[in-house]
């Protein structure tokens, strides 16, 4: 069933995404809403809806600065984690932590990420192509080192600490009681419903905006955006800000969800996170406003059908890793290579996406 | 930083000296960071542990093998897969050896699970006493392996024909195609040789440390980081690039500050350098047009 | 700025790359309203200067001031506003936009773009667009345009900045006789408005025709400052870079014959 759920809000955002008559668009969007508001009546579980939503949404981060901005990021995970581990810090109730309720919490978990975003970014956005790259790369593996690492973090002259990130033990939240278990699932699912349907919104106006024009001259010509009067630095800073801040928000969904942080495992941090993000950005569409819903409906409606012939296990990240070599190889530019003008799927045009670029 | 430090640290530094080489390689003349490096690096360790395993073939004799077997990967990878992007934005291709390095390492995992592995002959213990200092007969030997190697590539590069051949592609792809130069052929040429002195480092580093499937993705950062110190395109850069994050991983592994065991930091720290080496001189301390 | 001051006065600009001095303590002004020609042979450093200027690179040594006001420091973004425009050798369209885009984010960004909206700018662009003769492709993807459009397209983006002085480097470099013509006329109709212009050109009918005064380069150094005609029958400039086979062709040089009567 969620199968069907997630190809049917596929065939609908490919429309909307498309280029038929506006009206129909409207009416496909519509029905997309409807849908998407429907679809805890047609499944047993929203959580497994509402994994989709927050793949999305972190995805919406990474295309701020890797699709619009033109910066690829190789470790959005990082952001990820610091945003669940904000929310885990606010919203438990051990040493070091500080028992908010999750709705106040929430906004601190996006804000949190930014601003160390923002300080690496000053230092890190500097850097152009393979080195911003790989400079991301090392950040998502420092960052997440030292959050294992680290437990307790206070001044001398407070009683007690600013903080715990539980190094290797991680953060307990406190249990929900068990009648609220169904009625918060459906709270999860709408909360990251909100968080990615909120984010493509900020796509689109960011699509239509100075700042968003900004960004993408940034991406095609970095020089020659200066000279036009763009201030690149501030841009980029701000835009992989605001990537890490939707991620975080991402992840601080994602912990309240699970329940806990535990820095080992396929944890808060699991380093896929990075790899997934710019996958599913790349099966909808780098850059663009509808890209990362998408990507992430075909990601995961592609899971689906595989768990169901395979079994859950060891077997995703070796999908994920073959589904970025063939994507990459055939279809560069995702699946709007299609809905804007570039024809019709044919095997044709995947060869031709495949020899375009050969020695 | 005591003389035990220090030759840990050389040690490890001729290690890492040619995990940067062969990175360095592919690099410099087919403009790839080749994120699939530490796959290619986790083959060999993996090949030499097995050999070692079932077949009880010491490691330092296998190494040809596992050489070889590489060699042959790396070539298939890049005639098959990579040439056909090759005139693509840099984000396909990295984006491309980063789906590889997933693949593998993850097929890895499902095959040879995540059990600690580590290659065990029974020399491994023996060691040479200099006063208070312990240098290991094993790390040594693999330590000149690596030197000889490092040696070795660099005399090909400058001395064989084909070795100009591949820097010539190097500079000019395009110039070297109109003189007659088979430019994919060199491309697959230069992947396999990259391929192989990964490999060869792998099956060295097996005799280092114990490793299990993850234990290979910092082997990119380490590769880059000492590639842009030592300055890309240069051969004896690399080593040098090796040999300063030799000396700083033992450094800080073995650093206290305060009680509080820096060694748990390591790769934040490393990292750090590496961008710090970024900001300050990314042309690194001997880096050159070409290969030399 | 007082009356008679000029637009731009570069004084003993000098740019090192390494050992070699791309620009050699070139001294020149642009006076406001003026079409100024800077020539040179290849690698005499006219774009280098023209990096000097937009803040593309900064000088090593020597003063840029802009209506009075030293560049020195500013970054190329803050140049921009400031009202210095320019063009790329190499055309630079922003790929992944369209024409009108292209053009819109010149006037989201340029000098008075942080009071427009975008929906301003992109009302700003379609003028400008109208102007340089694009307004058809005005919808079209800016890859699509073949190189004539590209060029225009380039100037329009540059325009669009509102700019107070516009330096335009080969701007006509690859087109070919009529097209070079609708140019230099476009380039005149540019100038009515009241911006003035720098223009490196390689096209001898371009800069005779569109400049009351030029300047040559050589190596770095600035070797002649005049009118067209006057610094054309410079032997210094002849030697440099006309040729002398150009100067005998149009009577610049005495021919052999000629010499020997």
């Amino acid at each position: 069933m969620n199968l069907a759920i997630l190809v049917g809000g596929l065939i609908l955002s490919l429309v909307v995404a498309g280029r038929s008559a506006v009206t129909v668009r409207r009416g496909a969007l519509v029905a997309l809403l409807g849908l998407a508001l429907g679809a805890p009546l047609l499944t047993p579980n929203p959580l497994t809806l509402a994994a989709v939503a927050i793949a999305g949404a972190a995805a919406v981060g990474w295309n701020i600065i890797g699709g619009f901005t033109g910066y690829a990021a190789f470790g959005q995970a990082a952001f990820f984690g610091l945003g669940g581990y904000t929310m885990a810090v606010l919203v438990a109730r051990s040493t070091g932590s500080y028992g908010l309720p999750a709705g106040l919490a929430l906004p601190l978990a996006g804000l949190v990420p930014a601003l160390i975003a923002a300080l690496i970014g000053l230092v890190v956005l500097r850097l152009r192509g393979h080195y911003f790259a790989i400079a991301t790369l090392g950040v998502g593996i420092a960052v997440r080192e030292l959050v294992n690492n680290v437990d307790c973090v206070g001044l001398p002259s407070l009683s007690r600490p600013l903080f715990c990130l539980g190094a290797a033990g991680g953060i307990i939240l406190p249990p929900l009681r068990r009648s609220e278990v169904a009625a918060t699932n459906l709270t999860f699912y709408f909360a990251a419903l909100g968080l990615l349907a909120g984010g493509t919104l900020a796509l689109a106006l960011l699509h239509r905006s100075k700042f968003g024009y900004g960004l993408r001259a940034i991406r095609a010509n970095e020089e020659a955006a200066a000279v036009m009067g763009i201030q690149t630095t501030r841009f980029k800073v701000l835009a992989f800000a605001a990537g890490a801040a939707l991620t975080g928000l991402a992840g601080g969904l994602q912990v309240l969800i699970n329940g806990s942080v535990l820095p080992d495992q396929s944890s808060i941090f699991d380093p896929y996170r990075s790899l997934e993000v710019i996958l599913i950005c790349l099966i909808g569409g780098v850059g663009t406003v509808w890209g990362p819903l998408i990507g992430a409906l075909v990601l995961y409606a592609v899971q689906e059908a595989l768990t169901g012939l395979l079994g859950s296990g060891d077997w995703r990240p070796v999908f994920f890793g073959a589904f970025v070599i063939l994507l990459i190889l055939f279809l560069p530019r995702g699946l709007q290579q299609f809905t804007t003008g570039g024809g019709r799927p044919t095997w044709r045009i995947l060869w031709r996406n495949l020899t375009a670029n050969r020695v | 930083m005591s003389l035990q430090v220090v030759v840990n640290g050389l040690l490890l530094g001729g290690m890492l000296g040619l995990v940067g080489l062969g990175f360095s390689l592919v690099w410099g003349i087919l403009n790839i960071v080749n994120l699939a490096h530490s796959a290619l690096i986790m083959g060999g360790a993996y090949l030499t542990f097995y050999l070692f395993d079932r077949l009880q073939l010491d490691p330092f004799l296998s190494l040809p093998i596992s050489m070889a077997v590489l060699f042959a990967a790396g070539y298939a990878l890049q005639a098959g897969v990579i040439n056909w992007v090759m005139r693509a934005p840099l984000l396909v291709t990295f984006v491309l050896t980063f789906g590889f390095e997933t693949l593998f390492t993850s097929l890895a995992r499902v095959l040879f699970t995540g059990d600690g592995r580590a290659v065990t002959p029974a020399y491994n213990a023996a060691a040479l006493l200099v006063g208070d200092t312990v240098i290991n007969v094993m790390k040594l030997g693999a330590f000149g392996v690596a030197l000889a190697l490092t040696a070795g590539l660099g005399a090909f590069m400058r001395y064989t024909r084909t070795g100009n051949a591949i820097r010539a592609v190097g500079m000019d792809a395009d110039a070297a195609r109109l003189m007659g130069i088979d430019v994919a052929r060199i491309y697959a040429l230069t992947y396999a040789l990259s391929a192989m002195v990964a490999g060869a480092a792998g099956s060295l580093l097996a005799m280092w440390y114990s490793f299990t499937p993850d234990s290979f993705g910092i082997y990119n950062i380490r590769a880059f980081a000492v590639v842009v110190l030592g300055g890309l395109g240069s051969v004896p850069g690399a080593l040098l690039g090796g040999v300063v994050f030799g000396l700083l991983d033992q450094t800080i592994a073995s650093a206290t500050i305060g009680g509080f065991q820096l060694g748990a930091l390591k790769e934040a720290l490393i990292f750090l350098a590496l961008v710090a080496v970024l900001v300050v001189r990314p042309n690194g301390l001997l880096g050159k047009e070409g290969y030399r | 700025m007082t009356l008679g001051e000029p637009l731009l006065r570069v004084t003993d600009a000098t740019r090192f790359y390494g050992g070699v001095a791309a620009v050699a303590g070139v001294s020149f002004a642009v006076q406001p309203g003026e079409i100024l020609g800077l020539i040179g042979p290849n690698g005499a450093g006219k774009t280098t200067l023209v990096n000097l200027i937009s803040g593309l690179a900064s000088p090593s040594r020597g003063q840029i001031a802009f209506q009075g006001r030293s560049l020195a420091g500013l970054p190329a973004h803050a140049i921009g506003r400031a009202g210095i425009a320019r063009t790329f050798q190499v055309v630079r369209p922003f790929q992944g936009l369209t024409v009108r885009e292209n053009v819109a984010v010149g006037a989201m960004y340029g000098r008075g773009g942080a009071a427009r909206t975008a929906a301003q700018a992109f009302a700003h662009a379609d003028g400008v667009l109208a102007l340089v003769d694009l307004a058809a492709r005005a919808a079209d993807p800016a890859e699509s345009l073949p190189i004539a459009g590209r060029k225009r397209l380039e100037l329009a983006k540059a325009l669009a900045m509102d700019p107070t002085l516009l330096l335009l480097d080969e701007a006509l470099a690859g087109l070919r006789g009529s097209e070079i013509d609708e140019a230099m006329a476009l380039i005149r109709r540019i100038h009515a408005t009241g911006v003035t212009i720098l223009i490196i050109e390689h096209v001898m009918k371009v800069i005779q025709g569109l400049c009351s005064r030029v300047v040559v380069l050589d190596y770095g150094r600035k070797i002649a400052d005049g009118a067209p005609a006057v610094v054309m029958a410079d032997p210094a400039v002849i030697q440099a870079y006309l040729g002398q086979r150009y100067a005998r062709a149009h009577g610049l040089l005495p021919t052999p014959d000629a010499a020997h009567d």
